[in-house]
Protein backbone atom coordinates (compact mmCIF):
# COMPACT_ATOMS: atom_id res chain seq x y z
CA UNK A 1 0.00 0.00 0.00
CA UNK A 2 2.77 2.37 0.94
CA UNK A 3 4.55 1.44 -2.23
CA UNK A 4 1.42 2.17 -4.19
CA UNK A 5 1.13 5.60 -2.59
CA UNK A 6 4.73 6.30 -3.43
CA UNK A 7 4.24 5.26 -6.99
CA UNK A 8 1.19 7.47 -7.15
CA UNK A 9 3.07 10.45 -5.75
CA UNK A 10 5.93 9.86 -8.13
CA UNK A 11 3.50 9.67 -10.94
CA UNK A 12 1.85 12.94 -9.94
CA UNK A 13 5.21 14.68 -9.67
CA UNK A 14 6.30 13.35 -13.00
CA UNK A 15 3.07 14.49 -14.52
CA UNK A 16 3.45 17.95 -13.06
CA UNK A 17 6.96 18.20 -14.45
CA UNK A 18 5.74 17.13 -17.83
CA UNK A 19 2.94 19.65 -17.66
CA UNK A 20 5.31 22.44 -16.69
CA UNK A 21 7.68 21.53 -19.47
CA UNK A 22 5.05 21.25 -22.12
CA UNK A 23 3.38 24.49 -21.03
CA UNK A 24 6.65 26.37 -21.17
CA UNK A 25 7.62 24.81 -24.44
CA UNK A 26 4.33 25.46 -26.11
CA UNK A 27 3.26 28.75 -24.58
CA UNK A 28 4.18 30.73 -27.67
CA UNK A 29 4.22 28.39 -30.62
CA UNK A 30 7.08 28.62 -33.05
CA UNK A 31 6.18 28.27 -36.70
CA UNK A 32 6.26 24.48 -36.73
CA UNK A 33 3.96 24.30 -33.74
CA UNK A 34 1.75 26.93 -35.31
CA UNK A 35 1.51 24.80 -38.41
CA UNK A 36 0.55 21.81 -36.30
CA UNK A 37 -2.00 23.91 -34.50
CA UNK A 38 -3.42 25.10 -37.78
CA UNK A 39 -3.70 21.52 -38.96
CA UNK A 40 -5.47 20.58 -35.76
CA UNK A 41 -7.90 23.46 -35.99
CA UNK A 42 -8.73 22.49 -39.52
CA UNK A 43 -9.19 18.91 -38.42
CA UNK A 44 -11.54 20.06 -35.69
CA UNK A 45 -13.61 22.07 -38.13
CA UNK A 46 -13.73 19.11 -40.48
CA UNK A 47 -14.68 16.72 -37.68
CA UNK A 48 -17.62 18.84 -36.61
CA UNK A 49 -18.95 18.82 -40.14
CA UNK A 50 -18.21 15.34 -41.42
CA UNK A 51 -18.42 13.00 -38.44
CA UNK A 52 -21.51 11.10 -37.37
CA UNK A 53 -22.10 11.65 -33.68
CA UNK A 54 -24.79 12.03 -31.09
CA UNK A 55 -24.80 13.01 -27.48
CA UNK A 56 -25.95 15.29 -24.72
CA UNK A 57 -24.67 18.87 -24.61
CA UNK A 58 -24.70 21.13 -21.61
CA UNK A 59 -24.52 24.88 -21.99
CA UNK A 60 -23.76 27.03 -18.97
CA UNK A 61 -23.41 30.79 -18.64
CA UNK A 62 -23.61 32.92 -15.52
CA UNK A 63 -26.20 30.86 -13.72
CA UNK A 64 -28.01 29.80 -16.86
CA UNK A 65 -27.76 26.10 -17.68
CA UNK A 66 -29.40 24.19 -20.51
CA UNK A 67 -29.21 20.60 -21.59
CA UNK A 68 -29.67 19.50 -25.17
CA UNK A 69 -29.56 16.35 -27.22
CA UNK A 70 -27.65 16.59 -30.47
CA UNK A 71 -27.57 14.21 -33.43
CA UNK A 72 -25.31 14.90 -36.38
CA UNK A 73 -24.94 13.00 -39.62
CA UNK A 74 -22.88 13.53 -42.73
CA UNK A 75 -23.76 11.44 -45.72
CA UNK A 76 -22.86 11.94 -49.38
CA UNK A 77 -21.86 15.52 -48.78
CA UNK A 78 -25.08 16.33 -46.98
CA UNK A 79 -24.97 17.56 -43.40
CA UNK A 80 -27.97 16.96 -41.18
CA UNK A 81 -28.51 17.76 -37.55
CA UNK A 82 -31.19 17.61 -34.91
CA UNK A 83 -30.96 19.52 -31.66
CA UNK A 84 -33.57 19.05 -28.98
CA UNK A 85 -33.68 20.92 -25.69
CA UNK A 86 -33.95 18.64 -22.69
CA UNK A 87 -34.49 21.38 -20.12
CA UNK A 88 -36.51 24.57 -20.13
CA UNK A 89 -38.70 25.47 -23.05
CA UNK A 90 -39.05 22.57 -25.49
CA UNK A 91 -37.52 23.41 -28.86
CA UNK A 92 -36.38 21.19 -31.69
CA UNK A 93 -34.09 22.52 -34.36
CA UNK A 94 -33.51 20.52 -37.50
CA UNK A 95 -30.84 21.38 -39.98
CA UNK A 96 -30.50 19.95 -43.43
CA UNK A 97 -27.47 21.62 -44.96
CA UNK A 98 -28.51 25.26 -45.12
CA UNK A 99 -32.17 24.75 -44.29
CA UNK A 100 -33.06 25.22 -40.65
CA UNK A 101 -36.42 24.24 -39.24
CA UNK A 102 -37.33 25.36 -35.75
CA UNK A 103 -40.20 23.63 -33.96
CA UNK A 104 -41.80 25.30 -30.94
CA UNK A 105 -44.21 22.71 -29.53
CA UNK A 106 -45.50 24.97 -26.80
CA UNK A 107 -46.52 27.66 -29.29
CA UNK A 108 -47.48 25.17 -32.00
CA UNK A 109 -45.26 27.01 -34.41
CA UNK A 110 -42.66 26.01 -36.94
CA UNK A 111 -40.33 28.37 -38.74
CA UNK A 112 -38.18 27.53 -41.71
CA UNK A 113 -35.17 29.47 -42.85
CA UNK A 114 -32.54 28.96 -45.46
CA UNK A 115 -29.10 30.09 -44.48
CA UNK A 116 -25.51 29.16 -44.03
CA UNK A 117 -24.75 27.73 -40.63
CA UNK A 118 -21.37 27.78 -39.14
CA UNK A 119 -20.42 27.60 -35.54
CA UNK A 120 -17.57 29.00 -33.62
CA UNK A 121 -15.19 26.18 -34.40
CA UNK A 122 -15.01 27.00 -38.06
CA UNK A 123 -13.86 30.46 -37.14
CA UNK A 124 -11.16 29.11 -34.87
CA UNK A 125 -9.38 27.94 -37.96
CA UNK A 126 -8.77 31.58 -38.86
CA UNK A 127 -6.88 32.03 -35.64
CA UNK A 128 -3.91 30.04 -36.74
CA UNK A 129 -3.29 32.64 -39.41
CA UNK A 130 -0.62 35.23 -38.64
CA UNK A 131 -3.00 38.19 -38.81
CA UNK A 132 -5.31 36.74 -36.21
CA UNK A 133 -2.41 35.79 -33.98
CA UNK A 134 -1.75 39.46 -33.51
CA UNK A 135 -4.97 39.54 -31.48
CA UNK A 136 -4.90 36.09 -29.91
CA UNK A 137 -2.12 33.99 -28.45
CA UNK A 138 -2.58 30.30 -29.12
CA UNK A 139 -1.45 28.10 -26.28
CA UNK A 140 -1.30 24.34 -26.43
CA UNK A 141 -2.32 23.32 -22.94
CA UNK A 142 -1.61 19.98 -21.30
CA UNK A 143 -3.85 17.24 -22.57
CA UNK A 144 -6.96 16.61 -20.51
CA UNK A 145 -9.82 14.15 -20.33
CA UNK A 146 -13.44 14.75 -21.14
CA UNK A 147 -15.90 11.88 -20.92
CA UNK A 148 -13.02 9.51 -20.32
CA UNK A 149 -11.57 10.48 -23.68
CA UNK A 150 -8.15 12.04 -24.05
CA UNK A 151 -8.29 15.53 -25.45
CA UNK A 152 -5.85 18.02 -26.90
CA UNK A 153 -6.47 21.39 -25.30
CA UNK A 154 -5.93 24.69 -27.08
CA UNK A 155 -6.37 28.09 -25.55
CA UNK A 156 -6.92 31.21 -27.59
CA UNK A 157 -5.92 33.95 -25.24
CA UNK A 158 -6.62 37.56 -26.11
CA UNK A 159 -3.60 39.81 -26.22
CA UNK A 160 -5.60 42.70 -24.78
CA UNK A 161 -8.76 43.41 -22.86
CA UNK A 162 -10.92 43.97 -25.93
CA UNK A 163 -11.97 40.37 -26.55
CA UNK A 164 -12.69 37.13 -24.77
CA UNK A 165 -10.54 34.05 -24.87
CA UNK A 166 -11.54 30.47 -25.60
CA UNK A 167 -10.33 27.06 -24.51
CA UNK A 168 -11.13 24.08 -26.70
CA UNK A 169 -10.91 20.44 -25.65
CA UNK A 170 -10.69 18.32 -28.79
CA UNK A 171 -10.98 14.55 -28.77
CA UNK A 172 -7.60 13.12 -29.74
CA UNK A 173 -9.13 10.25 -31.63
CA UNK A 174 -11.72 12.07 -33.71
CA UNK A 175 -10.70 15.76 -33.33
CA UNK A 176 -14.27 16.61 -32.36
CA UNK A 177 -14.34 19.39 -29.75
CA UNK A 178 -15.99 17.98 -26.66
CA UNK A 179 -15.84 21.12 -24.57
CA UNK A 180 -15.42 24.84 -25.25
CA UNK A 181 -14.90 27.42 -22.52
CA UNK A 182 -15.22 31.15 -22.99
CA UNK A 183 -12.86 32.91 -20.63
CA UNK A 184 -12.50 36.48 -19.54
CA UNK A 185 -9.34 38.50 -19.03
CA UNK A 186 -8.91 37.01 -15.56
CA UNK A 187 -8.95 33.52 -17.04
CA UNK A 188 -12.33 32.83 -15.50
CA UNK A 189 -14.78 30.69 -17.41
CA UNK A 190 -17.84 32.77 -18.21
CA UNK A 191 -19.52 30.45 -20.66
CA UNK A 192 -19.18 26.76 -21.34
CA UNK A 193 -20.50 24.22 -23.83
CA UNK A 194 -19.65 20.61 -23.13
CA UNK A 195 -20.72 17.15 -24.15
CA UNK A 196 -21.72 15.10 -21.13
CA UNK A 197 -22.39 12.09 -23.29
CA UNK A 198 -21.09 11.28 -26.75
CA UNK A 199 -21.11 8.36 -29.13
CA UNK A 200 -19.90 7.86 -32.68
CA UNK A 201 -22.25 5.30 -34.22
CA UNK A 202 -21.27 3.69 -37.49
CA UNK A 203 -24.47 5.01 -39.00
CA UNK A 204 -27.29 7.28 -37.92
CA UNK A 205 -30.77 6.44 -39.05
CA UNK A 206 -33.26 8.80 -40.60
CA UNK A 207 -35.45 8.24 -37.55
CA UNK A 208 -32.82 9.79 -35.30
CA UNK A 209 -33.06 12.97 -37.35
CA UNK A 210 -36.84 13.05 -37.26
CA UNK A 211 -38.50 15.41 -34.79
CA UNK A 212 -40.02 13.84 -31.73
CA UNK A 213 -43.12 15.97 -31.91
CA UNK A 214 -45.80 15.82 -34.54
CA UNK A 215 -45.71 19.28 -36.05
CA UNK A 216 -48.12 18.51 -38.83
CA UNK A 217 -50.86 20.67 -37.34
CA UNK A 218 -48.63 23.55 -36.36
CA UNK A 219 -48.41 26.91 -38.08
CA UNK A 220 -45.59 26.99 -40.58
CA UNK A 221 -43.80 30.12 -41.63
CA UNK A 222 -40.96 30.82 -43.98
CA UNK A 223 -38.72 33.63 -42.84
CA UNK A 224 -37.66 36.36 -45.14
CA UNK A 225 -35.17 39.16 -45.24
CA UNK A 226 -35.67 42.30 -43.25
CA UNK A 227 -37.96 45.04 -44.45
CA UNK A 228 -37.03 48.23 -46.15
CA UNK A 229 -35.23 49.22 -49.29
CA UNK A 230 -31.65 48.02 -49.35
CA UNK A 231 -29.16 50.73 -50.11
CA UNK A 232 -25.81 50.15 -51.69
CA UNK A 233 -22.57 51.99 -51.50
CA UNK A 234 -20.52 53.16 -48.60
CA UNK A 235 -21.63 53.61 -45.02
CA UNK A 236 -22.01 57.20 -43.96
CA UNK A 237 -20.60 56.20 -40.58
CA UNK A 238 -17.06 55.36 -39.67
CA UNK A 239 -15.36 54.18 -36.48
CA UNK A 240 -12.49 56.60 -35.99
CA UNK A 241 -10.86 54.20 -33.57
CA UNK A 242 -11.06 50.42 -33.23
CA UNK A 243 -9.44 47.88 -30.93
CA UNK A 244 -6.35 46.21 -32.38
CA UNK A 245 -7.26 43.62 -34.99
CA UNK A 246 -10.85 44.71 -35.56
CA UNK A 247 -11.89 45.83 -38.98
CA UNK A 248 -15.08 46.46 -40.87
CA UNK A 249 -16.22 43.24 -42.46
CA UNK A 250 -19.60 44.31 -43.70
CA UNK A 251 -22.29 46.90 -43.68
CA UNK A 252 -25.89 47.16 -44.65
CA UNK A 253 -28.11 50.17 -45.05
CA UNK A 254 -31.86 50.11 -45.25
CA UNK A 255 -34.22 52.92 -46.05
CA UNK A 256 -37.29 52.45 -43.88
CA UNK A 257 -40.57 53.71 -45.23
CA UNK A 258 -41.10 55.72 -42.07
CA UNK A 259 -38.00 57.87 -42.28
CA UNK A 260 -35.89 59.72 -44.78
CA UNK A 261 -32.77 58.67 -42.91
CA UNK A 262 -31.34 55.20 -43.46
CA UNK A 263 -30.82 52.58 -40.81
CA UNK A 264 -27.30 51.22 -40.88
CA UNK A 265 -25.76 48.03 -39.56
CA UNK A 266 -21.98 47.82 -39.52
CA UNK A 267 -20.15 44.65 -38.55
CA UNK A 268 -16.64 44.63 -37.16
CA UNK A 269 -14.55 41.56 -36.44
CA UNK A 270 -11.09 40.46 -35.44
CA UNK A 271 -11.65 37.10 -37.12
CA UNK A 272 -13.38 35.53 -34.14
CA UNK A 273 -15.08 38.15 -32.02
CA UNK A 274 -17.74 40.23 -33.75
CA UNK A 275 -19.28 43.57 -32.90
CA UNK A 276 -22.33 45.08 -34.53
CA UNK A 277 -23.07 48.78 -34.74
CA UNK A 278 -26.65 49.82 -35.41
CA UNK A 279 -27.36 53.44 -36.26
CA UNK A 280 -31.04 54.28 -36.30
CA UNK A 281 -32.88 57.57 -36.62
CA UNK A 282 -34.25 58.25 -33.20
CA UNK A 283 -37.99 58.28 -32.85
CA UNK A 284 -39.72 61.16 -31.15
CA UNK A 285 -41.51 58.90 -28.69
CA UNK A 286 -38.74 56.68 -27.50
CA UNK A 287 -35.97 57.28 -25.04
CA UNK A 288 -32.32 57.15 -25.98
CA UNK A 289 -30.32 54.16 -24.85
CA UNK A 290 -27.17 55.54 -23.28
CA UNK A 291 -24.39 53.77 -21.45
CA UNK A 292 -23.53 50.10 -21.09
CA UNK A 293 -25.81 47.11 -20.61
CA UNK A 294 -24.99 43.42 -20.54
CA UNK A 295 -26.59 40.08 -21.16
CA UNK A 296 -24.26 37.45 -19.82
CA UNK A 297 -21.02 37.82 -21.74
CA UNK A 298 -22.71 40.01 -24.37
CA UNK A 299 -22.28 43.75 -23.90
CA UNK A 300 -24.09 46.68 -25.46
CA UNK A 301 -23.35 50.38 -25.49
CA UNK A 302 -25.60 53.19 -26.60
CA UNK A 303 -25.27 56.89 -27.18
CA UNK A 304 -27.12 59.64 -28.99
CA UNK A 305 -25.62 61.56 -31.85
CA UNK A 306 -27.39 64.32 -33.76
CA UNK A 307 -30.79 62.70 -33.76
CA UNK A 308 -29.44 59.19 -34.21
CA UNK A 309 -29.36 56.33 -31.76
CA UNK A 310 -26.04 54.52 -31.92
CA UNK A 311 -26.13 51.02 -30.46
CA UNK A 312 -23.09 48.77 -30.33
CA UNK A 313 -23.18 45.15 -29.17
CA UNK A 314 -21.32 41.90 -29.39
CA UNK A 315 -19.84 38.96 -27.49
CA UNK A 316 -17.04 41.14 -26.22
CA UNK A 317 -16.17 42.95 -23.00
CA UNK A 318 -17.83 46.26 -22.18
CA UNK A 319 -14.70 48.26 -22.93
CA UNK A 320 -14.84 47.13 -26.57
CA UNK A 321 -18.39 48.24 -27.32
CA UNK A 322 -17.76 51.49 -25.50
CA UNK A 323 -14.60 52.23 -27.45
CA UNK A 324 -16.23 51.59 -30.79
CA UNK A 325 -19.40 53.45 -29.87
CA UNK A 326 -17.57 56.47 -28.54
CA UNK A 327 -15.56 56.80 -31.73
CA UNK A 328 -18.30 56.32 -34.29
CA UNK A 329 -18.68 59.41 -36.39
CA UNK A 330 -20.34 60.60 -39.55
CA UNK A 331 -18.01 60.18 -42.46
CA UNK A 332 -16.83 63.46 -43.91
CA UNK A 333 -18.42 64.12 -47.27
CA UNK B 1 -66.62 41.14 -22.36
CA UNK B 2 -65.07 40.66 -25.78
CA UNK B 3 -64.03 44.32 -25.79
CA UNK B 4 -62.17 43.73 -22.57
CA UNK B 5 -60.34 40.81 -24.09
CA UNK B 6 -59.48 42.86 -27.16
CA UNK B 7 -58.20 45.60 -24.95
CA UNK B 8 -56.09 43.13 -23.00
CA UNK B 9 -54.79 41.73 -26.26
CA UNK B 10 -53.83 45.17 -27.49
CA UNK B 11 -52.07 45.89 -24.24
CA UNK B 12 -50.25 42.61 -24.30
CA UNK B 13 -51.90 41.53 -21.11
CA UNK B 14 -53.81 38.58 -22.42
CA UNK B 15 -52.41 35.15 -21.59
CA UNK B 16 -50.75 33.49 -24.53
CA UNK B 17 -53.25 30.68 -24.79
CA UNK B 18 -56.15 33.12 -24.63
CA UNK B 19 -54.57 35.34 -27.27
CA UNK B 20 -54.06 32.40 -29.58
CA UNK B 21 -57.62 31.27 -29.07
CA UNK B 22 -58.98 34.75 -29.76
CA UNK B 23 -56.92 35.16 -32.89
CA UNK B 24 -58.01 31.76 -34.10
CA UNK B 25 -61.63 32.70 -33.62
CA UNK B 26 -61.13 35.88 -35.59
CA UNK B 27 -60.13 33.91 -38.62
CA UNK B 28 -63.50 32.23 -38.67
CA UNK B 29 -65.90 34.85 -37.28
CA UNK B 30 -66.46 37.93 -39.45
CA UNK B 31 -68.33 39.76 -36.70
CA UNK B 32 -65.48 39.26 -34.33
CA UNK B 33 -63.02 40.48 -36.93
CA UNK B 34 -65.11 43.60 -37.49
CA UNK B 35 -65.23 44.28 -33.77
CA UNK B 36 -61.53 43.76 -33.55
CA UNK B 37 -60.87 46.17 -36.42
CA UNK B 38 -62.96 48.85 -34.71
CA UNK B 39 -61.21 48.38 -31.40
CA UNK B 40 -57.80 48.22 -32.97
CA UNK B 41 -58.40 51.46 -34.87
CA UNK B 42 -59.69 53.22 -31.79
CA UNK B 43 -56.73 52.03 -29.82
CA UNK B 44 -54.34 53.23 -32.48
CA UNK B 45 -55.97 56.65 -32.61
CA UNK B 46 -55.80 56.96 -28.86
CA UNK B 47 -52.13 56.17 -29.02
CA UNK B 48 -51.60 58.57 -31.88
CA UNK B 49 -50.01 55.92 -34.00
CA UNK B 50 -49.87 56.17 -37.73
CA UNK B 51 -51.18 52.81 -38.76
CA UNK B 52 -50.64 52.12 -42.39
CA UNK B 53 -53.09 49.73 -43.88
CA UNK B 54 -55.98 50.52 -41.62
CA UNK B 55 -58.01 51.46 -44.65
CA UNK B 56 -57.80 47.92 -45.89
CA UNK B 57 -60.16 45.28 -44.77
CA UNK B 58 -58.78 42.55 -42.65
CA UNK B 59 -59.47 40.02 -45.37
CA UNK B 60 -57.51 42.09 -47.86
CA UNK B 61 -54.62 42.37 -45.52
CA UNK B 62 -54.65 38.68 -44.75
CA UNK B 63 -54.70 37.87 -48.43
CA UNK B 64 -51.84 40.23 -49.05
CA UNK B 65 -49.99 38.74 -46.12
CA UNK B 66 -50.25 35.30 -47.55
CA UNK B 67 -49.29 36.39 -51.02
CA UNK B 68 -46.36 38.47 -49.95
CA UNK B 69 -44.61 36.73 -47.19
CA UNK B 70 -46.06 33.69 -45.62
CA UNK B 71 -47.17 30.29 -46.63
CA UNK B 72 -48.96 28.48 -43.90
CA UNK B 73 -50.01 24.99 -44.60
CA UNK B 74 -50.53 21.70 -42.93
CA UNK B 75 -48.62 18.61 -43.68
CA UNK B 76 -48.08 15.22 -42.21
CA UNK B 77 -44.37 15.27 -42.82
CA UNK B 78 -41.90 17.84 -41.53
CA UNK B 79 -39.34 17.31 -44.25
CA UNK B 80 -41.97 17.36 -46.92
CA UNK B 81 -43.49 20.49 -45.43
CA UNK B 82 -40.15 22.22 -45.27
CA UNK B 83 -39.44 21.45 -48.89
CA UNK B 84 -42.85 22.64 -49.97
CA UNK B 85 -42.42 25.82 -48.03
CA UNK B 86 -39.09 26.56 -49.60
CA UNK B 87 -40.28 25.56 -53.05
CA UNK B 88 -43.26 27.85 -52.74
CA UNK B 89 -40.93 30.62 -51.75
CA UNK B 90 -38.79 30.23 -54.80
CA UNK B 91 -41.90 30.07 -56.97
CA UNK B 92 -43.06 33.31 -55.43
CA UNK B 93 -39.76 34.85 -56.32
CA UNK B 94 -40.29 33.78 -59.90
CA UNK B 95 -43.68 35.34 -59.95
CA UNK B 96 -45.51 32.07 -60.17
CA UNK B 97 -49.15 31.91 -59.29
CA UNK B 98 -49.80 31.07 -55.68
CA UNK B 99 -52.26 28.74 -54.16
CA UNK B 100 -54.80 29.95 -51.70
CA UNK B 101 -53.90 28.72 -48.26
CA UNK B 102 -55.78 28.38 -45.03
CA UNK B 103 -55.75 31.46 -42.90
CA UNK B 104 -54.56 30.91 -39.39
CA UNK B 105 -54.18 32.96 -36.30
CA UNK B 106 -50.59 33.63 -37.11
CA UNK B 107 -51.44 35.29 -40.37
CA UNK B 108 -53.86 37.61 -38.64
CA UNK B 109 -51.44 38.41 -35.91
CA UNK B 110 -48.52 39.02 -38.20
CA UNK B 111 -50.42 41.23 -40.57
CA UNK B 112 -51.88 43.35 -37.84
CA UNK B 113 -48.51 43.76 -36.32
CA UNK B 114 -47.21 44.75 -39.70
CA UNK B 115 -49.95 47.32 -40.07
CA UNK B 116 -48.47 49.44 -37.37
CA UNK B 117 -44.80 48.99 -37.94
CA UNK B 118 -44.19 52.55 -39.01
CA UNK B 119 -43.28 53.72 -35.55
CA UNK B 120 -41.36 50.55 -34.87
CA UNK B 121 -39.21 50.85 -37.95
CA UNK B 122 -38.15 54.27 -36.89
CA UNK B 123 -36.36 52.83 -33.91
CA UNK B 124 -35.22 49.42 -35.03
CA UNK B 125 -34.51 47.82 -38.38
CA UNK B 126 -35.86 44.45 -37.38
CA UNK B 127 -39.47 43.76 -38.28
CA UNK B 128 -41.60 42.66 -35.39
CA UNK B 129 -42.64 39.45 -37.05
CA UNK B 130 -39.13 38.11 -36.88
CA UNK B 131 -39.11 38.36 -33.15
CA UNK B 132 -42.64 37.11 -33.04
CA UNK B 133 -42.37 34.13 -35.24
CA UNK B 134 -38.87 32.89 -35.19
CA UNK B 135 -36.43 34.47 -32.89
CA UNK B 136 -34.57 31.23 -32.83
CA UNK B 137 -33.78 31.13 -36.49
CA UNK B 138 -32.08 34.43 -36.40
CA UNK B 139 -29.86 32.91 -33.80
CA UNK B 140 -29.59 29.52 -35.34
CA UNK B 141 -26.21 30.16 -36.81
CA UNK B 142 -25.14 28.40 -33.73
CA UNK B 143 -27.73 25.80 -32.91
CA UNK B 144 -26.62 25.73 -29.36
CA UNK B 145 -27.03 29.46 -28.94
CA UNK B 146 -30.43 29.20 -30.51
CA UNK B 147 -31.56 26.46 -28.23
CA UNK B 148 -30.30 28.26 -25.19
CA UNK B 149 -31.55 31.76 -25.85
CA UNK B 150 -34.82 31.17 -27.59
CA UNK B 151 -36.61 29.48 -24.70
CA UNK B 152 -36.01 32.59 -22.67
CA UNK B 153 -37.77 34.65 -25.27
CA UNK B 154 -41.25 33.46 -24.58
CA UNK B 155 -42.58 35.38 -27.49
CA UNK B 156 -46.13 36.56 -27.29
CA UNK B 157 -46.85 39.31 -29.76
CA UNK B 158 -50.23 40.92 -29.49
CA UNK B 159 -51.23 42.90 -32.53
CA UNK B 160 -51.33 46.64 -32.60
CA UNK B 161 -49.15 47.37 -29.64
CA UNK B 162 -45.70 46.45 -30.69
CA UNK B 163 -44.02 49.01 -28.50
CA UNK B 164 -45.21 47.35 -25.34
CA UNK B 165 -42.35 45.53 -23.75
CA UNK B 166 -44.71 43.48 -21.66
CA UNK B 167 -45.54 41.38 -24.70
CA UNK B 168 -42.10 40.01 -25.19
CA UNK B 169 -40.01 38.71 -22.39
CA UNK B 170 -36.61 40.27 -22.69
CA UNK B 171 -33.49 38.19 -22.44
CA UNK B 172 -32.55 40.10 -19.35
CA UNK B 173 -30.41 43.10 -20.25
CA UNK B 174 -29.06 44.89 -17.24
CA UNK B 175 -29.84 48.47 -16.34
CA UNK B 176 -32.16 49.36 -19.18
CA UNK B 177 -35.89 49.95 -19.43
CA UNK B 178 -38.05 47.23 -21.01
CA UNK B 179 -38.45 49.04 -24.32
CA UNK B 180 -34.70 49.39 -24.70
CA UNK B 181 -34.21 45.78 -23.70
CA UNK B 182 -36.58 44.78 -26.43
CA UNK B 183 -34.62 46.78 -28.99
CA UNK B 184 -31.41 45.20 -27.81
CA UNK B 185 -32.99 41.78 -28.17
CA UNK B 186 -33.74 42.63 -31.78
CA UNK B 187 -30.24 43.89 -32.37
CA UNK B 188 -28.75 40.78 -30.80
CA UNK B 189 -30.77 38.54 -33.07
CA UNK B 190 -29.63 40.49 -36.08
CA UNK B 191 -26.07 40.55 -34.86
CA UNK B 192 -25.81 36.80 -34.37
CA UNK B 193 -27.52 36.06 -37.59
CA UNK B 194 -25.49 38.37 -39.77
CA UNK B 195 -22.19 37.91 -37.98
CA UNK B 196 -22.25 34.17 -38.48
CA UNK B 197 -23.38 34.40 -42.07
CA UNK B 198 -20.81 37.00 -42.93
CA UNK B 199 -17.85 35.50 -41.20
CA UNK B 200 -18.12 32.20 -42.96
CA UNK B 201 -17.41 34.06 -46.13
CA UNK B 202 -14.69 36.16 -44.61
CA UNK B 203 -11.51 35.53 -46.53
CA UNK B 204 -8.77 34.22 -44.32
CA UNK B 205 -5.34 35.73 -44.52
CA UNK B 206 -4.21 32.65 -46.40
CA UNK B 207 -7.02 33.02 -48.86
CA UNK B 208 -6.19 36.65 -49.41
CA UNK B 209 -2.56 35.77 -49.91
CA UNK B 210 -3.51 33.17 -52.48
CA UNK B 211 -5.48 35.74 -54.38
CA UNK B 212 -2.56 38.10 -54.36
CA UNK B 213 -4.18 40.59 -52.01
CA UNK B 214 -2.20 39.47 -49.03
CA UNK B 215 -2.96 39.59 -45.35
CA UNK B 216 -3.48 42.88 -43.63
CA UNK B 217 -5.69 44.30 -46.32
CA UNK B 218 -8.81 46.07 -45.12
CA UNK B 219 -11.27 43.24 -45.32
CA UNK B 220 -14.10 45.71 -45.48
CA UNK B 221 -12.94 46.60 -48.97
CA UNK B 222 -13.18 42.99 -50.02
CA UNK B 223 -16.26 41.81 -48.22
CA UNK B 224 -18.12 44.97 -47.45
CA UNK B 225 -21.19 43.74 -49.22
CA UNK B 226 -21.19 40.32 -47.63
CA UNK B 227 -23.37 41.49 -44.81
CA UNK B 228 -25.92 42.56 -47.36
CA UNK B 229 -25.73 39.16 -48.97
CA UNK B 230 -26.24 37.59 -45.59
CA UNK B 231 -29.40 39.59 -45.08
CA UNK B 232 -30.64 38.74 -48.52
CA UNK B 233 -30.02 35.08 -47.86
CA UNK B 234 -32.37 35.04 -44.91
Amino acid sequence: MKNTSGQLLTGILATMLCVAWSSAALAEPPEQVAADTRAWLQRMAEAIRTLDYQGVLVYGSLGNMRTMHLVHRYRNGREQERLQTLSGEPVEILRDDDVVTCIHPRDHRVTVDRRELHGMIKEFAHLAEPAARRSYRIVREPDARVLQRSCHVYSFLPRDQFRYGYRVFADQQTALPLRIDTINSRQQVIEQVMFTQISFPSSISDAALTPKVDASQYEWTKLHAADGVHLHGQSQWVAQRLPQGFQLVGFRATQPASSNRPVEHLLYSDGLATVSVFVTPHSQQGRYFEGVSSLGPVHAFGRKYEGYQISVLGDVPAVTVRLIGDHLDLREK
Amino acid sequence: MIDERFSALLDGELAHAEAAELLQRMTHEPALRAAWTRQHRAHALLRGQACAGLGESLAQRIRKQIQQESLIERSSNVVDMTERLLRADSQNADGAAEQATPVTAAAVSMQLVRSSTAAKQAVAPVPARRRTMAASLALAASLVVAAVLVPQMDVIQAPGNIQSASQVASLGWTGVDPATAQKLDDFLLDHHSVAESTLVSLPTAAHLASTGIGPGVALGDVSGQLIDAAYQQR
